[in-house]
């Protein structure tokens, strides 16, 4: 003899996993990566604004790339995920790449040559704010790094008393993140 | 200023980094099948058995077996459907306004490209579609 009920309820549970499966996988996805690129949108704009009003060269090396950065993390930005950015750094290992941040590296080098300190104030702050929104995009991508959050939260705030080990570890993900994006292909 | 070469990955360095990239979305992707096709066929086994055995209760007329009673009480309950109810309402809400921004994104964009393409005859683009989704040879 079976208990209904349980059967009941393991349909009721079944149903709703899927639905919150569905959920997840499919319309959060879909609604993050929406999220991440107009925000980059409104980031390359305000880089094309700086260029319109004189204060950056449209054809240097440095507005070039900073373009293409943008585009290709609007581009690939739903190929950005926690698990792909793992492998990244595995097959990277594999391939003997230590170097991996260096495109990155480069781009940070271009902006901190920029003459006029104001300007490049500015570009740094478009440039850190991509690094967030894009840092962002992966956590809020990750179910894994989402049910962890109240723990991180808790490692987060002890660190963040007695070291700056959150600044460093945002500038690292960052570069992984960036080098990740320029080197995608169609 | 350093060299373009030392900037950049080789080409085969590049392909095997696409290779890996690839290979895990198609893991990825097969993964989250098996979870749906796996959810389905429970749903589907769950629901046989329970009309197997609803049939037969309805033979032996045992009430408290009775699958086709039970599953019409719940349905009947319509406390709890109105949450189900608000949560599907506000998905197929959420889902009219994504395909209003797309719309409106579609209609704006070109403009916006016209606009800017007098500024800057060079401009280059994200290669998004005109209604800002990924193109498909890109997923």
């Amino acid at each position: 003899m079976i208990h209904i009920p349980e059967y009941v309820d393991a349909l009721s549970f079944l149903i709703t996993f899927s639905i919150a499966f569905v959920l997840f996988f499919w319309l959060w996805q879909e609604y993050v990566i929406d999220s991440t690129r107009q925000q980059l949108f409104e980031l390359r704009d305000e880089l094309f604004d700086l260029a319109t009003l004189g204060e950056l060269d449209r054809n240097a090396e440095c507005y070039r790339m900073l373009r293409e950065l943008f585009n290709n993390s609007i581009r690939f930005a739903h190929r950005l995920d926690f698990w792909h950015l793992i492998i990244m750094i595995l097959s990277a290992k594999l391939l003997g790449e230590h170097n991996f941040g260096r495109f990155a590296k480069h781009i940070d080098e271009m902006i901190r040559s920029i003459e006029d300190p104001k300007i490049k104030a500015h570009v740094l702050a478009i440039v850190e704010k991509q690094n967030r929104v894009l840092v962002w995009h992966v956590f809020r991508r990750s179910l894994f790094l989402l049910l962890l959050l109240p723990l991180v939260l808790l490692v987060a705030l002890m660190v963040l008393v007695s070291t700056d080990m959150i600044t460093k570890a945002m500038k690292k993900a960052a570069l992984v993140i960036s080098a990740s994006i320029c080197y995608s292909e169609s | 200023m350093p060299r373009q070469e030392d900037i950049e990955l080789s080409g085969n360095q590049k392909f095997i980094l696409n290779l890996v990239d690839r290979v895990a979305g198609i893991i990825t992707l097969g993964i989250k099948s098996v979870v749906t096709l796996a959810s389905l066929a429970s749903v589907v086994f769950v629901i046989d058995v329970l009309a197997e055995h609803g049939f037969k209760a309805d033979i032996n007329v045992n009430a408290n077996a009775n699958v086709a009673v039970y599953l019409f009480s719940l349905l009947d309950s319509k406390t709890r459907w109105l949450p189900w109810g608000v949560a599907l309402i506000a998905i197929i809400y959420g889902l009219i306004q994504r395909e209003l921004r797309r719309r409106k994104t579609a209609y704006l964009q070109g403009r916006i490209v016209r606009l800017e393409q007098q500024i800057d005859p060079g401009r280059t683009s994200s290669g998004l579609t005109t209604r800002g989704e990924t193109r498909g040879e890109d997923v």
